[in-house]
Parts: C-alpha cells; sequence; structure tokens
C-alpha cells in the first residue's frame, strides 16, 4: 500500500497544535508557494492533476486558473466545509485531527486565486470542528501565517470562518455562495460559473476540504510526485468514508483506483456479522447503489462511472442482506424532502411526490405502476433540477428500482417486505425542524413597519454597484451620444431555422425573436433570470442534458432544439407536477382563458390527476386577507417567486418574501403582516406578473374572465409620466373592472402606480356629476343642457360686454386632453377676446417654462424617461421621484441598479434620499446658494467644460464674476450641511458621464422658482451635461398633461405651440387660421386671477377641470376673492369645492370617457381612447367647450378630437407631424416637424433651440416668510404616492382610502419629543393664514425644524396654511417654504378646559 | 426590553464588522445565532432587531430565518438532543434510539417538554456516520450510542451532570452554544488549559484512519 498523505497526522494526535504541525513539515508548502508566483503556484496543481474531492472531480488547477485578474474586482476563495452529504465524514475528521493542514491549503489556494479575503463555510452542526478551527486560525495569525505580510512576502490575507444554520442545499457551491451573502441558501443556474461570477458578484474559487488538504503536500513534493499516484486520469489519494454494515466504520486513506472490495472487505473489516453485502454507494446517498457484483471496481472516477454510478465524495454506507433496499429509499427521500431548498418544480414537487409513493409502497400499499411512475418521475427530475439536489434525489430511486426491482414487487404485490424490514411505519414527511410561527394577521408595530419603510436597502442595489467613490465604467453608448452601439449579432440554428440575434441575448429571447414559442414560466424580460420553472429547457447539440433556455446564451454556430421528444416528454412530467401543487379549478377562475399553466398544460396535455394533489387548501388566511387590492390565494400558487423577484429587483419595495422551504414555500410579507402595514407600495406588478392567478386584483374578482373583458389601450389619467394602460371593460356590465399593462409599453413597460393601477373606481363614482346644474335663489338646480349652456354663455357674454375682455378669465385644465386645452384657448381668445387664459402649471412648472426658455429657448424635459437607466450620476434636486413620478422611479431604480451614482438634494429623506451615495439635506428654499457654490467650485476645480462654454453658450463671464465668491463654506453655512459633501456633489455631477438634473416643484414652488430652474440651467451648461444622450435638465411634470395644456397654449403669453402673443407675426398667424381679431393686451394668470377677483377687477370666470379654493395657496383668501365674483362656471367630474361657488356647473365625462391626446412630460403625445359610456347626461369637455363657444358667439363644430388635432398640427409646427393615424402605433415625442420624422428622444443635441444657450446671474434670495418666534417651524407641502393633486378623484377610491385615509403633518422625532407629540396623535397646525388639525407622523424624513404635508384632503385643506408669496416671474406661489406652528391638541384641549 | 441588550449590539456590531464593507448582510446567521443565544430561540422582536442592525426589511430576515433549521422560530428546551436516524445511522439502530428517547422525554418532547428541558429532534445526517447512531445534545456529539445511553445521558442531564462529548467539552445549553455559533467575537477566550484539555481530546472517538 502507498503511503498516506493527508491523514498522515492522524495517528500524532498532538499536530492539532501549530508547533507540533510545524515540526512535522507544516507549513512548507506555503513557505514555497510563496516564493513562487500565483501563475507557478497555479501551474505546479494543474501538473498535480488533483480533481477536487467535493463530487464534481473537476481539476482544482484548472478551477484556479479560470478565476480572471482583471475585473477591477476582488476575487475570493471559499473553502466548503458544508460536508452534509448523508455518508460522509471526512471534512470533519480531516480539520479535527489536523486542521493546519487545511488552512495551509487554504491560504496557498488563496495565494494562487490571488484573494485577500477567504471564507471558510463550516456547518452550523458542526459546533466541535467550528470551534477547533477558531482556535487554528488564531494560532495562523499569530505565527504570521495570516494578516498582513505573511511571512515577509508581501501578500496579505484574511480568513473568516462563516458557519452556516442547518441546510443541507448550501453544500452546493452556489447555495453556499447565496447563504454566505445573508440570503436564502437557493443555488444559482450556472453559468455564469463562480470562478467568473462568486461571492458579492466577484470571482470565486470554491474548494472542498480534502481537495485542499492536498495542496501543502503538492506544493512540497511537487506536482509530477502527486500525479505518479494511482490512476493516470485520477491521481493521488483519497479518502473513503465507509459505514452502515462493516465491522470497522471509519475514513481510509487509499490510492484512487484501488477496488472496493479492498476497502470495505479488508480496511473495513467487512460486513456485519458475517452477512452477505447487498449494496454500497461509491460517492455518498447522492450517488447510484451498487451491488455485490461492483465489489471489484477500482474506486476512480472514470471506473465508477462505467459501473453506472458517481465517485462522489467516497462515502461507502453499506447494506446487507437483512435490509430492506425499498425502505433505505424511502429514508433517504425523506432526506431529500426535507432538504429540498424549493425553488425549482421537480426537486420541490418530485421529491415529495417520490416520497409519498414509496410511503405507501413500503407500507404494502402500492400499486405496479407506482414503480413506473417513480422511474419517470425520477428521470424527469433528475434531468430537470436546477442543481445536484434534484439529481441527487433521483439516484436512490432509479439505482434500487434498477438493482432490487423485485423488492419493490414483492412489496407491491406480496404486500410483504423480503427483508422483513419494513415495520409498516410510514411517517409523513417532517416538517422543517424549527417549525413557523402561526400565521397571524397581528404583525408588527407600527415602529416597525416604519423603520422597514425608511430603511437602506443597499444590498438590493446588487453587486453591480460600485462603492461611493470608486471610478465608474464606460457607458455603453455612441461617442456621439446618438444612439447605442450594438454588440455584434450571432447566427445560430433553432429547431433548423437560421436566427441572428444580438451577442448576450439568451436562446428564448433569440427564439421568441424568431417567432418560436418555448415555454416559461418564471421568466420575465425586466428580471433577472433564475431558472426556477424548468420548462424552457431545450437540448443543444455537443452539450450534455438539456439547458435552461432563459439563462443560456447565444454563441456562434449553436444548433438548438426546442421541441425534441425528449423535451416535450420532460416539459410535460414538470407540468404534471405543477398541476399537483395547483389547486385546479379552472371553471371558475379568474384567469381562465389566460392562463400559462393552463396554456401549456393544454399544449402538452399534462395530466392533472396523475399524481395526487398537494396543493394548499383554499381559504388560508395570509397576507392580503382584509385588503382592497390584491387577493393572494396560496392554494393556486405555484411557487415561481415571480412576484417576490418583481417587489424586490423592479419595484425595490422588499415588501415580499419567501418562507420555508422545500415544498412548503410560501410567499409572505414576513410574519404575514397585512399588506398596508409592510413596505407593499400597491404597485400590483405582483399581480400584473402572476402566471396563474394566485394574485389576483380583489375588485375585479369573478367580474369577468379575460375573455369576457375588452382591454382599451389609453394614457393614464395620473401624473405626467403618460403611463400606457388597458381599461378592462366588462361589456356586461359596462364598467371598468381592472386596469393591467403591457410589458414592453413604452414609457412604462407594464409597469404601474398604485394610482395608475387601482385609483379607477372614481369613474364609476355614485358622486359623479351627471346633470347641469344652475344656480337659483343661492341653490343648485337641475338644468337642460341647453338652458345651462345658454346661461352660461350669456353671463360671460354680459361680463365682458360690460366691463372689458380683462373682466372675465378662463381656467383650462392640464387633466384634459390636448384638443380641449386647444379649445378652451381658442374660446377664450376668440369668443372671449381675452389673453386671460391659464391652466394649473402656474401652479407648479411655470418656472421651468420661464425659466428654461429663457436659458435654453424651450421648457420642456430635454430627455427621454427611457434614457434614465443609462444616466450613470443622477442629480435628484427637489424632486421625489418614487412617490410624484413612480414610474420614473422605477427607471432611476434601474440605474442604480446599472451602477449609478445618485446625489440627492432635498431637505426630506425621500426613498431616493435614503439610498443616495450623497444626501444634501439642505434647509428649504436654500437651493440657490447651494448651486452657485457648486457651480464656483467647479469652475475653481477646473472641472468645467470650458469648450462646451465657449461653442455653445453666452454671458459667461458675467455669470461667473457673479458666483465668483460664493464659498463653499458659505453655502454649508446657510444651507446646513457638511462642505465635503457639497464638494464631492459638485465634482461628481461635473465629471459624471453622463449626468442629467432630475426636479420637481421643490425647484419651482418658491419666490425664486424661476431664478432656480435658470440656475440649473447654468449648471448644465458649466459642465457641458446637456444635448447628449441621457444628459440634460429634466423638470419632470406634475399634471397628466401639464406639458401639452402647454404646448396647446392654455396660458396667457402664447399660442399652440410656443408662439408668442406679443409676436405680431404670430397673431397675424392665428387671425388668419381661426378667422377673427385676437386681443392685444397680455392675460393674467390664474393667481392674478384671483388677485383682480379680490380687486373687484375680474367680474367672470370659466373654471374646466380644476379646484383653485384646493389647489391655489392660501385658501380662505381665494375663497373670499372668488365670491367675489359677479359669474362662475364650472365644468368638472365631481362637485368641486370651487364649483360650489359657481352659478352654472357642467357635469363633464371623464378620460375613460373620451378620446383624445395627453401630452406627457418627456413630450410625447399619446392617445387617450373612450373605454366606457359616460354617466348620466355627462358629455365631453371638447362637446361642452364647443357648445359654449358657439353659444357664445364664436362657432365651433367639431364631430371628433381627430379634427381638433389636425387643426392644432396645421398651426404648431412642432407638432405638424403627428397624426392620429401614426398615433396609433403608439405616442411621438415633438419636435416632430413632418409626417416622416420620427419624433425627438432628447433635446438640444447640436444647438439651443434659442442658438446659444444663455447664462443667467443668479443670486441667492431667501424665501419670503421665515421662522420667528411665533412662528417656528418651516412647513413645506407637496404629494404622497398615493394621492394625486387635491384627492378629487383619488380620494373617492376604495383602495386609495384604505391605504392613506387622512392627511398628516411629518415632524422629526427630536421636535416631536420636546412637544410631547406621539405618532398618530392629533395636532394641530397653524400658520398665518390658518389652522388646521391632522395627525402627527413622526419620524426622520424631515429636518429638525421642518414640517412637511400633502395636500390631498379637502376637510383638513393644507392650502388653508400655505403662503400666497409668489414668484416674481410666474407668479407661483411658494408652496415650500412657510413659517408654522405645531402644536398637540390634547395639550391645547387640557389649556382650554382649565381656562 | 429589547432581546439584543447593549452588550450583545456591540458584540453584533464587531461580528458586522468581520465582512467586508457593504457586504454587512453576510452576517446575518451570526446574528440570528446572537439572537437566538440571549433569548433561547429566536422571536419576532429578535428578527425585527436583526433587520434593524444589518438594515434589512424584516421580511428578509424572516425568510432567511426560515430556510435553516438550526434557527429555532418557536420555544425550545433548554437542551435540544437530535438523533440522527439518517440512512447510515439508520443501519445501526437510531429509530430505537430515537424512540427510547422520546418515550423518555415524554409529551411534547418534539417542541418543549413540559418543564422545558429539552427538545427534542429526529436530525438527518450529522457528518459522523462511522460513529452512527450519532446523537447530538446542543451540536455537541455522542457516538455510537444505544438505546440505553441515550436514556442514561437524559438523566444526566436533568441531574446538571452532562455526560462528556465524544470530541471536546461539553459545551452548555442551546444557549450557550447558540452564543459559540455566533462567532468567536461573541465568546469570552477561553482558558488555555481548559482550551489544550478541549483540543487533546480531538483525536479520540473516530475508528481511525488507514491500516
Amino acid at each position: 500500500m502507498t503511503e498516506r498523505i493527508i491523514t498522515a497526522r492522524w495517528d500524532e494526535p498532538d499536530t492539532v497544535w501549530v508547533d507540533r504541525y510545524l515540526e512535522t513539515g507544516g507549513y512548507e508548502g506555503l513557505k514555497r508557494a510563496l516564493s513562487m508566483t500565483p501563475a507557478e503556484v497555479i501551474e505546479e496543481v494543474k501538473t498535480s492533476g488533483l480533481r477536487g474531492r467535493g463530487g464534481a472531480g473537476f481539476p482544482t488547477g484548472v478551477k484556479w486558473s479560470f478565476v480572471p485578474q482583471d475585473t477591477g474586482k476582488p476575487t475570493y476563495l471559499v473553502a466548503n466545509f458544508d460536508e452534509s452529504e448523508p455518508g460522509t465524514f471526512n471534512n470533519r475528521e480531516l480539520v479535527e485531527r489536523d486542521p493546519h493542514q487545511f488552512l495551509e491549503g487554504v491560504i496557498i489556494a488563496s495565494y494562487a486565486v490571488r484573494c485577500r479575503t477567504a471564507f471558510i463555510y463550516i456547518r452550523g452542526e458542526f459546533l466541535w470542528p467550528g470551534q477547533v478551527l477558531d482556535r487554528t486560525i488564531a494560532e495562523a495569525y499569530e505565527r504570521g501565517f495570516l494578516g498582513t505580510d505573511i511571512l515577509g512576502s508581501g501578500y496579505d490575507l484574511d480568513v473568516l470562518l462563516h458557519r452556516g444554520a442547518g441546510a443541507y442545499i448550501c453544500g452546493e457551491e452556489t447555495a453556499l455562495l447565496e447563504s454566505l451573502e445573508g440570503r436564502r441558501g437557493q443555488p444559482r443556474q450556472r453559468p455564469p460559473f463562480p470562478a467568473v461570477v462568486g461571492l458579492y458578484g466577484c470571482p470565486t474559487a470554491i474548494n472542498n476540504v480534502e481537495t485542499l488538504a492536498n495542496v501543502p503536500h503538492i506544493l512540497v513534493r511537487g506536482g509530477s510526485w502527486y500525479a505518479s499516484i494511482g490512476p493516470e486520469k485520477s491521481p493521488g489519494t483519497k479518502i473513503f468514508s465507509v459505514s452502515g454494515k462493516v465491522n470497522r466504520p471509519g475514513n481510509y486513506e487509499v490510492p484512487m483506483g484501488t477496488p472496493a472490495r479492498v476497502v470495505i472487505e479488508e480496511l473495513a473489516g467487512g460486513v456485519l456479522d458475517g452477512k452477505r453485502l447487498k449494496a454500497w454507494t461509491p460517492g455518498g446517498s447522492s450517488t447510484p447503489f451498487l451491488t455485490a457484483e461492483h465489489l471489484d471496481t477500482p474506486l476512480d472516477f472514470e471506473s465508477i462511472a462505467a459501473a453506472g454510478s458517481m465517485l462522489g465524495t467516497g462515502a461507502m454506507i453499506v447494506t446487507d442482506e437483512r435490509d430492506c433496499m425499498v425502505d433505505a429509499t424511502r429514508r433517504l427521500l425523506r432526506f431529500y424532502v426535507d432538504e429540498s431548498c424549493g425553488k425549482c418544480t421537480p426537486c420541490r414537487i418530485g421529491t415529495r411526490q417520490m416520497f409519498d409513493i414509496l410511503q405507501q409502497i413500503a407500507a404494502g400499499e402500492g400499486e405496479l405502476e407506482d414503480i413506473d411512475r417513480l422511474e419517470t418521475m425520477g428521470e424527469s427530475v433528475r434531468e430537470t433540477s436546477l442543481c445536484g439536489l434534484g439529481q441527487a434525489a433521483a439516484n436512490p430511486v432509479l439505482s434500487t428500482i434498477r438493482h432490487f426491482r423485485s423488492e419493490y414487487e414483492a412489496h407491491i404485490i406480496e404486500k410483504r417486505c423480503p427483508a422483513h424490514a419494513c415495520s409498516g411505519r410510514t411517517r409523513e414527511a417532517r416538517r422543517i425542524g424549527h417549525g413557523y410561527p402561526p400565521a397571524s394577521t397581528t404583525g408588527l408595530s407600527r415602529r416597525t413597519i416604519e423603520r422597514d419603510l425608511g430603511r437602506d436597502r443597499a444590498g438590493l442595489l446588487g453587486p453591480g454597484r460600485p462603492p461611493r467613490g470608486a471610478a465608474l465604467p464606460a457607458l455603453r453608448s455612441g461617442a456621439d451620444g446618438e444612439g447605442t452601439v450594438m454588440p455584434e449579432d450571432v447566427s445560430l440554428t433553432i429547431d433548423d431555422l437560421e436566427v441572428t440575434a444580438a451577442a448576450g441575448a439568451t436562446i428564448l429571447e433569440a427564439a421568441k425573436q424568431a417567432g418560436i414559442d418555448i415555454p416559461h414560466l418564471c421568466s420575465d424580460p425586466r428580471l433577472a433570470p433564475t431558472a426556477a420553472c424548468r420548462l424552457c429547457i431545450v437540448e443543444i447539440d455537443g452539450d450534455r442534458g438539456v439547458q435552461t433556455s432563459c439563462t443560456r446564451t447565444v454563441s456562434p454556430g449553436m444548433v438548438v432544439r426546442t421541441r425534441t421528444e425528449r423535451t416535450r416528454s420532460l416539459r410535460r412530467a414538470t407540468l404534471e407536477m405543477f398541476l399537483s401543487e395547483h389547486r385546479v379549478v379552472c371553471p371558475t377562475c379568474d384567469m381562465d382563458g389566460e392562463c400559462l399553466l393552463q396554456d401549456y398544460a393544454y399544449e402538452y396535455q399534462g395530466d392533472g390527476t396523475r399524481l395526487p394533489n398537494v396543493a394548499l387548501p383554499y381559504g388560508l388566511d395570509n397576507y392580503t386577507t382584509g385588503n382592497k387590492a390584491i387577493e393572494y390565494d396560496p392554494s393556486k400558487c405555484v411557487r415561481c417567486q415571480l412576484c417576490v423577484r418583481f417587489c424586490r429587483e423592479v419595484q425595490m419595495a422588499e415588501a415580499l418574501a419567501l418562507r420555508g422551504r422545500g415544498g412548503e414555500v410560501q410567499v409572505t410579507t414576513g410574519f404575514d403582516v397585512e399588506l398596508n402595514r409592510s413596505t407593499c407600495e400597491l404597485c400590483g406588478g405582483c399581480v400584473n406578473i402572476c402566471p396563474t392567478g394566485a394574485l389576483y386584483d380583489r375588485q375585479a374578482k369573478g367580474l369577468g374572465r379575460p375573455r369576457d373583458l375588452v382591454k382599451v389601450r389609453t394614457t393614464c389619467t395620473y401624473c405626467g409620466v403618460g403611463c400606457q394602460l388597458d381599461l378592462n371593460v366588462s361589456p356586461k356590465l359596462g364598467r371598468i373592472v381592472r386596469v393591467t399593462s403591457e410589458p414592453g409599453c413604452v414609457p412604462n413597460d407594464g409597469n404601474l402606480c398604485v394610482k395608475g393601477k387601482y385609483a379607477f373606481d372614481f369613474v364609476h363614482s355614485p358622486e359623479r356629476l351627471t346633470t347641469p346644474l344652475i344656480r337659483e335663489n343661492g341653490d343648485l338646480r337641475e338644468a337642460s343642457w341647453d338652458e345651462a349652456i345658454e346661461t352660461a354663455a350669456r353671463g360671460l357674454v354680459a361680463a365682458r360686454d360690460r366691463y372689458g375682455p380683462d373682466g372675465i378669465a378662463f381656467l383650462s385644465s392640464a387633466r384634459c386632453t390636448n384638443e380641449e386645452n386647444y379649445l378652451m384657448q381658442k374660446l377664450a381668445r376668440m369668443a372671449g377676446k381675452t389673453n386671460n387664459v391659464d391652466q394649473c402649471a402656474t401652479t407648479c412648472h411655470a418656472p421651468t417654462v420661464a425659466g428654461l426658455t429663457a436659458a435654453f429657448g424651450s421648457g420642456a424635459m430635454t430627455n427621454s424617461i427611457g434614457e434614465i437607466e443609462n444616466v450613470q450620476t443622477l442629480f435628484l434636486i427637489g424632486a421625489n421621484p418614487t412617490e410624484a413620478h413612480p414610474i420614473v422611479g422605477l427607471e432611476m431604480k434601474k440605474a442604480l441598479r446599472k451602477g449609478a451614482r445618485l446625489i440627492v438634494c432635498d431637505p426630506r429623506r425621500t426613498w431616493m434620499a435614503e439610498r443616495a451615495d450623497i444626501h444634501i439635506q439642505h434647509e428649504p428654499g436654500t437651493d440657490n446658494v447651494l448651486i452657485n457654490a457648486m457651480m464656483n467650485h467647479i469652475i475653481n476645480s477646473g472641472l468645467h467644460d470650458q469648450a462646451f462654454v465657449n461653442e455653445r453658450c453666452e454671458n459667461f463671464e458675467a455669470f461667473r464674476a457673479n458666483i465668483a465668491g460664493v464659498s463653499v463654506e458659505q453655502a454649508a453655512e446657510v444651507c446646513g450641511v457638511d462642505t465635503d459633501l457639497i464638494r464631492e456633489a459638485a465634482e461628481w455631477y461635473a465629471t459624471g458621464a453622463p449626468s442629467s438634473i432630475f426636479y420637481t416643484l421643490g425647484i419651482t414652488e418658491h419666490t425664486c422658482g424661476t431664478e432656480n430652474v435658470q440656475n440649473l440651467a447654468n449648471l448644465a451648461m458649466l459642465c457641458g451635461q446637456i444635448g447628449k444622450e441621457s444628459s440634460g435638465v429634466n423638470p419632470i411634470r406634475g399634471q397628466n398633461n401639464v406639458q401639452g395644456a402647454c404646448d396647446m397654449g392654455a396660458m396667457a403669453s402664447a399660442y399652440p405651440g410656443y408662439q408668442e402673443v406679443v409676436d405680431p407675426e404670430a397673431r397675424v398667424k392665428f387671425e388668419a387660421a381661426w378667422g377673427g381679431p385676437l386681443p392685444t393686451n397680455t392675460g393674467g394668470r390664474i393667481t392674478d386671477f384671483i388677485e383682480k377677483a379680490g380687486e373687484g377687477v375680474l367680474k367672470a370666470f370659466y373654471c374646466l377641470g380644476e379646484d383653485p379654493v384646493r389647489s391655489e395657496p392660501n385658501s380662505t383668501k381665494v375663497t373670499e376673492s372668488l365670491e367675489q365674483l359677479e359669474f362662475i362656471v364650472c365644468q368638472d367630474i365631481f362637485m368641486s369645492e370651487t364649483a360650489k361657488l359657481a352659478n352654472v356647473i357642467l357635469p363633464a365625462a371623464c378620460f375613460a370617457e373620451k378620446d383624445g391626446t395627453f401630452t406627457n412630460t418627456e413630450r410625447r403625445v399619446q392617445r387617450v381612447r373612450k373605454a366606457v359610456e359616460p354617466p348620466g347626461e355627462t358629455r365631453a369637455d371638447w362637446q361642452i367647450i364647443s357648445a359654449m363657444s358657439t353659444a357664445m358667439g364664436y362657432p365651433m363644430a367639431y364631430d371628433h378630437p381627430r379634427q381638433i388635432w389636425d387643426e392644432i398640427a396645421s398651426l404648431a409646427p412642432s407638432l405638424a407631424g403627428i397624426s392620429y393615424a401614426r398615433l396609433e402605433k403608439g405616442g411621438l415625442q415633438w419636435p416632430c416637424p413632418t409626417p416622416d420624422h420620427p419624433g425627438t428622444r432628447f433635446l438640444h443635441k447640436d444647438g439651443f433651440t434659442r442658438g446659444k444657450g444663455l447664462f443667467h446671474e443668479i443670486s441667492f434670495r431667501p424665501p419670503a416668510e421665515l421662522p420667528d418666534a411665533d412662528y417656528p417651524m418651516i412647513l413645506s407641502t407637496g404629494r404622497t404616492l398615493y394621492n394625486y393633486n387635491v384627492g378629487n378623484m383619488t380620494r373617492k377610491t376604495a383602495v386609495v382610502e384604505q391605504k392613506q385615509p387622512e392627511n398628516f403633518v411629518e415632524i422629526h422625532e427630536d421636535d416631536a419629543a420636546r412637544l410631547g407629540i406621539r405618532h398618530g396623535d392629533k395636532v394641530r397646525v397653524a400658520t398665518r393664514r390658518g389652522a388646521v388639525t391632522v395627525s402627527a407622523h413622526v419620524a426622520g424624513k424631515v429636518r429638525p425644524g421642518a414640517l412637511w404635508m400633502p395636500f390631498h384632503y379637502g376637510e383638513s385643506s393644507t392650502n388653508l396654511l400655505t403662503n400666497d408669496a409668489f414668484d416674481n416671474v410666474t407668479r407661483t406661489a411658494e408652496y415650500k417654504v412657510c413659517a408654522a406652528r405645531i402644536e398637540a391638541l390634547r395639550w391645547t384641549a387640557s389649556r382650554t378646559d382649565g381656562a | 426590553m429589547p432581546v439584543l441588550a447593549p452588550e450583545l449590539v456591540e458584540v453584533a456590531e464587531r461580528i458586522v464588522a468581520r465582512y467586508p464593507k457593504g457586504r454587512e448582510r453576510s452576517a446575518i446567521l451570526p446574528l440570528l445565532y446572537l439572537a437566538q443565544s440571549a433569548e433561547g430561540h429566536v422571536s419576532r422582536e429578535g428578527l425585527r432587531e436583526v433587520a434593524e442592525l444589518l438594515g434589512v426589511t424584516t421580511a428578509e430576515v424572516e425568510a432567511v430565518a426560515t430556510f435553516y433549521t438550526m434557527i429555532r422560530l418557536r420555544p425550545t428546551g433548554r437542551h435540544v438532543v437530535s438523533v440522527c436516524t439518517n440512512l447510515a445511522c439508520a443501519l445501526r439502530g437510531a429509530e430505537e434510539v430515537y424512540a427510547r428517547a422520546r418515550e423518555a422525554l415524554g409529551p411534547g418532547c418534539e417542541e418543549v417538554t413540559e418543564d422545558g428541558m429539552f427538545t427534542l429532534r429526529e436530525e438527518e445526517c450529522l457528518g459522523a456516520c462511522d460513529a452512527a447512531p450519532l446523537v447530538q445534545v446542543n451540536s455537541a456529539s455522542y457516538d455510537r450510542v444505544t438505546p440505553d445511553r441515550v436514556v442514561e445521558m437524559i438523566d444526566a442531564i436533568r441531574r446538571g451532570d452532562p455526560p462528556r462529548p465524544s470530541r471536546g467539552a461539553f459545551p452548555g445549553d442551546f444557549r450557550q452554544v447558540s452564543r459559540i455559533l455566533a462567532g468567536p467575537e461573541a465568546t469570552e477566550p477561553a482558558e488555555p488549559a481548559e482550551a489544550a484539555e478541549a483540543a487533546g481530546s480531538a483525536g479520540a472517538g473516530s475508528a481511525g484512519a488507514g491500516q
């Protein structure tokens, strides 16, 4: 016999100590390794031919050589000491008896792959070996074998022992990595292999303990020496661990190739009690059993494979003639049922189904067909499981049927156990040991949820995100900034079809492109593939086994077959497993006809009755119990995990997670806390992505299957993103029952927010206005349309004629269509003869239009939503996209996942601020000093783009002089933030490639709003960060069609297409087109209207779809002013506070009841389509406005909004190329001057609209009202995710009302503590203009000294408080800053009582 | 009262600091062990505090905790007796050992015995098949345990005189062992003599190698 190598020291217990280890030649291998280069070490190990001892047998040196050294990322070595395979125990003994040998191997391997931090992953149950290793590692540090400058070589290494906690699957290398990263140990599909993408996404070598124990010897004695031992292809020695029915169980180290008989009969002393050997495993429970016939097989990888098994870990479990192989198999299967992670279907369901059958057979209740079923299922599980665990589970089943079929038959036919071993004890598969806490809806405390909501989930951003300060990788966009450079195409063959696909595409994608449908249940282009459902398997010529097409990328010349007999039968088997965990109730299922599982089951004729159904019972309480938006039915859930992945990867809400493992995996919010108390944002993405109907929109239950519903594609009525959504209408009910969206649509790719998805029921609200109303003797009464129009027109005309055109005013609506806004301004100018026309842009983004037009010549968002994902430095200032523009927020999240840096300047800790690399939490209203300091720092650091400035801009020198004195220190003082943050933000923005600015009302709603905007334009021009793909200045517009309302000229200063009223040429043009004289006086804005009404100058007012009493600042004054008017006409869908003052109320159709177009924030004109009939007598606004105009003496006659659009396109050059016909194919972005123009993705590419970009000299001005002794706090207002504007629509929807039913004020916890305010307390917030009572939200979201309130609630209207101080250019109010006071109401009450 | 007292929060912070910057989530299992050492199992509050320390949602921590069987989420006996009944041990009579232990511990022992002393677990392979049937008490291994022996062991523990494991010294009750499993940052350094004694027993137990 050859000498023992890695067990040589076992006879000497003292070598566990470092001194004795050194005396026996310890650490000599390390010394030699450190004298070599890493590459030479790898060569030496390659020469040795050492193959991995963990089971797969991959050559160790080759594996190390695969670890790339040029990725810019750290590399890791992980020693896999998760020895859990039944029958194995050599790793444990190797560590217990010679721990330094193993550790020396770890250090040498780490050196070879140039790793600086190595991990040893030890299974938790190995308490004692772990303690041994802790001590060994400590000794190694003490003696300089670990730490810095090991043995003076300059090499540094830390080794960290990481304990598992009871999950066999973590021995699988990718599951081990997941576990080490702090996640559930669910395996990842390979490729990519860990050598390339391993721990934390970095290159990682993973080696088994026994493998590493060999390494020091190879270094000491040379690779050739090692290679000379044993067979050529499997050199070296191997420890065989013998257990079961032998006389001397134990570990025996012999050369590879030693016959099994020698190990079992000689070393292990033969079978116990002189009995005959029945079966043995060569490599643990996961390898097929062999029999006495195979005892002379040499123990090496090749010979054992030839005998029909696998060498695995060399764990030999021996059974004898007294043992029952059916029972042994049953016992092993129970292990796999318990240990399946539950990710992939064949393993999750197949192990359990096989175990159940084995139970039946062992209990004498089997049928002969069960053997066939076991074989079919076993093959399917072995072939299609994601990782080795599933394959391992099938091996004992298939091999015992092969060798011991007669034993199975005896159990089934004769109902007896030939070995008399089956006691009839057929225990259920155990539940996972610790059990779960019982599901409950009581859940966590409010503070927990608050904390969870405000959580830094940096880990979510994935491995791709560089740490703060790291260099950024180059963008994959073209040098000219136009278009993305496409990777080269690859040609391959799929099902005999020549297919071309982009390099990097998956087979699934390539096939889909070629019109070949490969079934899949867990794949979605928005998510990273996980290969869990195992349906998308294909065969690839030259590859062993089947491959998942969702993870395998195309390569040139590849030949793929998607519909072979084999793939079809494997898919059928998997589908039958799916059906067995699904409560199959297609006739009553809402998703009948649109269920992927149903489609595939039909296509493959999967038989739902072949396997016993193991679905959970219907009606179990879960996290959606009581929720009005979403219903989860665990009995239909097939554990594809799409919902959890969507919630985590796309929405990044992390509300859903998986609980348990194996067949017990369930979706939960964590303790099943009710959805509305979790971090869920009710986006409904989980519902949209669910392939089976396990998740469904609760309100739509029973109201129609997909085939019963008509989908009408339209544009969302909430916010400026302009999501494309499908109103699902029940023709039977004549109403919208649910809202969906198609992945792939622009701009939202099938994603929606809570408002788009669930806030549609206002359409069918019983509170809708349905009849025209006329005020008579102070009361409103119903009237006919003719009478109402006549009365309304007469009132307006009378006021115009009596007081002149300045005596009347028109408020158009950013919620109405382009066509309606166009008609409204035309009516104002032609019938009203006044330029007194405005819409809510004045309330929000007028400073944008004014400021950007002054700087660039155009007031619109310069880039597209689709460009956001490629921005590398996101600069957000005064913007809260995840709440105000959630789908833009999703694009920014995508950018973050791709590695973008994030700078957020915001007084509040918003979602984005929490995840920002830099959060500048400046005092409200100090933006300009901040921006000036940044720009001054950029210039002083030479980081500005002088060439861009010289070529493209003007007025630079004056601008530069203006900010020369603004220091970072000064700004830091005024803003209340760190100087370093300001400097770093400036440097990052200037050097980002590309950087892009995003802002909203945090910039505009100030008395210096226009100046703020101009200063951001300055910043962009200074750094040349504009006029490029993914780089520019991007105001995200608020209301759904505020962009369009401006485009349509629903404002005092311009006709449609921003043709100025003061431009005589423009006036002549429109006079000719509209057939009459146009007013020459300049008009006012909404804030002027209110002021003039109060002064008695304005006398009549026509208000379309707005509620200025609620939306304008200082509401009390607004109401008083409007009450001065002689005549008010309101046209709306609901009775608003303003309408309550009206003389005539005209009931209008809402967005779902009419045709037209909206223009979203990225200048994209999109169709609005009629889905349902308007209620009662209501009419579309365009019809009402036409009737009004006609009655006022300027006739308008249109049959359809299309005609109105054509008129607009003929007058506005930037829209000239857009027609309804073109819009049928999707939206178009203006400028689009000709019918063949594709639309414009980003502006100012070769020059600014105005020619040269104009630098403005902006100086800091403080807000109009600052805190003082009486009102010591600063109050800002804004919007929340769940509500929209003044809430007239969202507050009439069940889902929103359940989630966010009442107004609140955010206060910092320090202030709250000081004032004795607890979370949820009623408090009184007061300013000089009024007071309201609301609930307190105590959190760290606002700064100390600051308050924040939304303005959605009529019953406690926040705008009673806000300050009617205005921007000097646009008359936009300073909603973001006013002085306020807050007091706990119970104190107030007690004081009053006492008085 | 928090699960993790200030002293344990300090320990937790030291544990977290072992992992590379930005990879703090890796410390989730050690921190769960730490919470377990404080309570004898991990309660919701414990999960929440771990979530807090790592900056992940409670749902995420629950997702991880329910995946690993050594994290106990329900009240657990002071000592956890685990009997391996996987194939190698079953072939050597482990089922009888388990049955006797169950009998000796009495009703409810698979959750927790009435006196709160024990939880009995039927365990999968514990990596010492040469020493089958293997029993662990609080993760300390006892080799070749007969049905009679397991009853004796249980009695001895009841008496407060736990038998010496086959390797190493008796590590303490389930809580103390959970603290050891949380990592070296969580434990007091062992006295040299004690460590040496424990180390010396490394060779005991196994059948020995080679010829």
